[in-house]
């Protein structure tokens, strides 16, 4: 990034004859303008952040939740774990992280699917979505059945 | 007795925006935005560890500003949060 590439962002709107201060330049004036203490600001790497957090959704339902099926052909629930260090999870809202190495577990094919969202929603789990079931294809170690 | 001393500020990539200064820390792949108190605590205690006073002190002076137990506790609070960073870190003196 260049001095030019910050002087070419507009830092002001201009709107009819009125002069609208953007809030990223108002952002800039707070963080220079605050001399009499110190200010610092981290960004997070974001590559780093995306290895270590998987953040999803909740499954608004159980038709839309993901479900896998067993060899007989019984359609099990996709249960998965909020991590309990992860920071972001402590504001107790979605998305949740389910952490670095994401916990699975398989509802009992036997039952009916809301008795196995029941039990999974019981048990500290949530319901996904299966766009983001596939989303962690590959970073899923461990399976278990609920 | 306590004093502060900058940790790897070397392998720091500091760039200057009119005043207000980027930190790229490659040890944690983090960037920081710094005003010129913060960046100027930085460089200090590069130059050599130094004590909370006199950090104040410095900093009074540099900026024209009236140290008191208020500044003396934000500055305190930077340097514990430069020290979570990884951006300083704190040494005992025996006196």
């Amino acid at each position: 990034m260049s001095e030019k590439k910050i002087e070419a962002q507009p830092d002001q709107d201009l709107i009819g004859t009125q002069t609208k201060i953007a809030p990223q330049l108002a952002r800039r004036r707070l963080l220079k303008g605050t001399v009499a203490i110190p200010v610092i600001m981290t960004l997070h790497s974001g590559a780093a952040l995306a290895r270590s957090s998987n953040l999803v959704g909740v499954a608004e339902s159980v038709d839309e939740a993901a479900k896998l099926q067993n060899e007989l052909g019984q359609e099990q629930i996709v249960c998965v774990y909020p991590d309990p260090d992860a920071e972001h999870n402590h504001t107790s809202a979605p998305p949740y992280d389910l952490g670095e190495v994401p916990t699975v577990s398989l509802g009992d094919g036997s039952q009916e699917l809301l008795d196995q969202a029941a039990i999974c929603q019981g048990d500290g789990g949530i319901l996904i979505s299966a766009t983001a079931f596939t989303s962690l294809e590959g970073k899923v170690v461990n399976y278990t059945l609920i | 007795m306590s004093q502060w001393r900058s940790s790897g500020f070397v392998s720091l990539r500091i760039e200057n925006w009119d005043g207000e200064f980027t930190v790229f820390q490659p040890e944690s792949g983090k960037t920081h935005f710094l005003n010129e108190m913060g960046l100027r605590i930085l460089a200090m205690l590069d130059q050599s560890p130094a004590t909370l006073d006199i950090i104040c002190r410095d900093l009074s002076e540099h900026f024209s500003l009236q140290s008191n137990a208020h500044f003396s506790e934000q500055i305190a609070r930077t340097l514990h949060r430069f020290e979570a960073l990884g951006l300083i870190a704190k040494t005992n003196i025996h006196m």
